[in-house]
């Protein structure tokens, strides 16, 4: 190399335009007699400044290709993000889209109850207008025990859509409602016939609940018009059960004067006891009696697995 | 309508009239038969609609027999984008987009950004996009528009200006 300045430069533009780099530098050949030494010295630093310039060089170029590598990331990075944030909108979305069908179909379903419920009142509502054009007690009877059935039913649907569970009822609660009302029909003072009501926490869907409903409505309807001579004093038990999962006990029980074991020869059963059995087939439960004591019904039926509680 | 060469007409827009974004149903309806007029004597016509989502840009896109989508590899583009896509998708029954992404630094980078656009669009839309082409981030189209000249003519030999010619190829074989 000829003693002189030696300009290098390197420019380098990095793909895109966004990043742009010169690096120029200098090698300068000096005479080995300028600097005093022999041509062994000269030689050395030439070789030392071509070193450092390789070297330099290569940061450079080392720089450039991270640079390179880093917009690739943020690229990659970026559209993560787009996937990442329309991901996020779109669950969102449909979460809210869920909910707002959610509540519009728990609305009907309230509305629908509401009105189911509403119907049944005003069956029952005939049923007790029609009881003034009839003279004939057993008649009257008769209707009475119907709008006992359709209330029985009603107040199914009251408390389905007076609850947030709009599928299942609080099967205790609902028969705490129902022989309550059921003892105010009947003109029951509660001081002489006192009324034990004893359930588990049972919830039941509907098909379960109107059947059963029925039934404790029949067995109470009996005891109360039955049981009892007017001035008589006593208790009446009504006990729901769960005896294992999937298996309920229904228990009506009174210390009356009992019932015949067995229906004489030309009677015809009553209604009553027939709606008793046959839901209680429809359920595929059992009916036992037991008149030891008064008149005790025990009903097992089979109800749909219990949900868990919520912790 | 200005002759700007000899086979290509251009109807212009205009920029800050808020009515031309606003067009009432009877205006819609006289622009739509403008158009269709002027089209039995063109090849093509090419509508160069707005960002974003506004009335107007839905009504050209559902008049429109092609829908292309012009987009960066940015995710507020693609963000744009993706909601338009959605919009006419869900709310005017269009199931056939097809994107052109601008700006690209290579090929694998719009490679990537179509994937991942494509991946949510098939996700919540069920829909996959068609992949136009790529318009490389180039400094000639930076030059044209500070001179005020297509780059396709200033520097034809540009990386852009060959994508374009590309990209007409492609959209030649959609009609």
């Amino acid at each position: 190399m000829p003693a002189a300045r030696h300009p290098f430069r390197i420019r380098r533009a990095i793909r895109g335009g966004c990043c742009y780099g010169i690096l120029s530098f200098v090698l300068t050949a000096i005479p080995a007699h300028a600097t005093g030494q022999g041509s062994l010295g000269g030689d050395r630093l030439f070789w030392v400044l071509v070193w450092v310039g390789v070297l330099i060089v290569a940061a450079f170029f080392g720089y450039v290709q991270q640079n390179r590598m880093v917009q690739r990331k943020t690229a990659e990075l970026r559209r993560e993000l787009f996937e990442r944030q329309m991901t996020e909108k779109e669950l969102v979305a449909a979460d809210q889209k869920l909910r707002q069908s959610l509540a519009e179909k728990e609305a009907l379903l309230k509305e629908i109850h509401h009105r189911v419920k509403n119907n049944l009142q005003i069956v029952s509502s005939l049923l007790y207008l029609q009881e003034d054009y009839l003279s004939d007690p057993k008649g009257i009877e008769i209707l009475r025990e119907s709008q006992h059935r359709v209330k029985s039913m009603a107040l199914i649907h009251e408390q389905l859509y007076g609850t947030t569970d709009l599928a299942r009822i609080d099967f205790g609660r609902y028969i705490e409602g129902l022989t309550a009302n059921l003892f105010d029909a009947y003109g029951i003072d509660s001081s002489r016939i006192r009324l034990n009501v004893r359930a588990d926490d049972i919830r039941l869907g509907v098909d379960t609940a109107v059947p059963c409903g029925l039934i404790v409505n029949e067995l109470v309807c009996n005891t109360l018009k039955h049981a009892f001579t007017p001035a008589a004093m006593g208790t009446l038990d009504v006990i729901v059960r769960m005896l294992s999962p999937g298996r309920m006990e229904l228990v009506v029980a009174d210390n009356g004067i009992g019932m015949a074991e067995s229906p004489a020869e030309n009677e015809k059963p009553s209604l009553g006891l027939r709606l008793i059995h046959t839901l209680t087939a429809q359920l595929d439960g059992t009916v036992s009696v037991d008149t030891t004591n008064g008149t005790r019904f025990s009903i097992v039926v089979s109800t749909p697995e219990q949900p868990k509680k919520e912790s | 309508m200005i002759y700007a060469r000899p086979n290509l007409a251009v109807l212009p827009g205009s920029s800050g009239v808020p009515e031309l974004v606003t067009l009432g149903a009877g205006q819609q309806e006289r622009l739509g038969s403008l158009i269709k007029m002027i089209s039995t004597d063109f090849d093509y016509v090419i509508i160069d609609t707005a960002a974003g989502i506004g009335a107007s840009v839905l009504w050209y896109n559902q008049f429109a027999d092609h829908n292309i989508f012009l987009l960066s590899p940015d995710p507020t583009s693609m963000t744009d984008a993706y909601a338009l896509i959605k919009l006419l998708c869900r709310d005017y029954g269009i199931d056939h987009f097809n994107l052109v992404l601008n700006f690209v630094r290579g090929v694998r980078e719009g490679k990537h950004t179509v994937e991942t656009i494509n991946r949510v669009t098939q996700r919540f839309l069920k829909l996959k996009l068609a992949h136009l082409g790529n318009i490389p981030e180039d400094t000639a189209v930076r030059r044209a528009v500070l001179d005020q000249v297509p780059f396709v003519e200033q520097t034809p030999g540009s990386k852009a200006a060959r994508a374009i010619h590309e990209l007409a190829q492609r959209v030649h074989t959609l009609i």
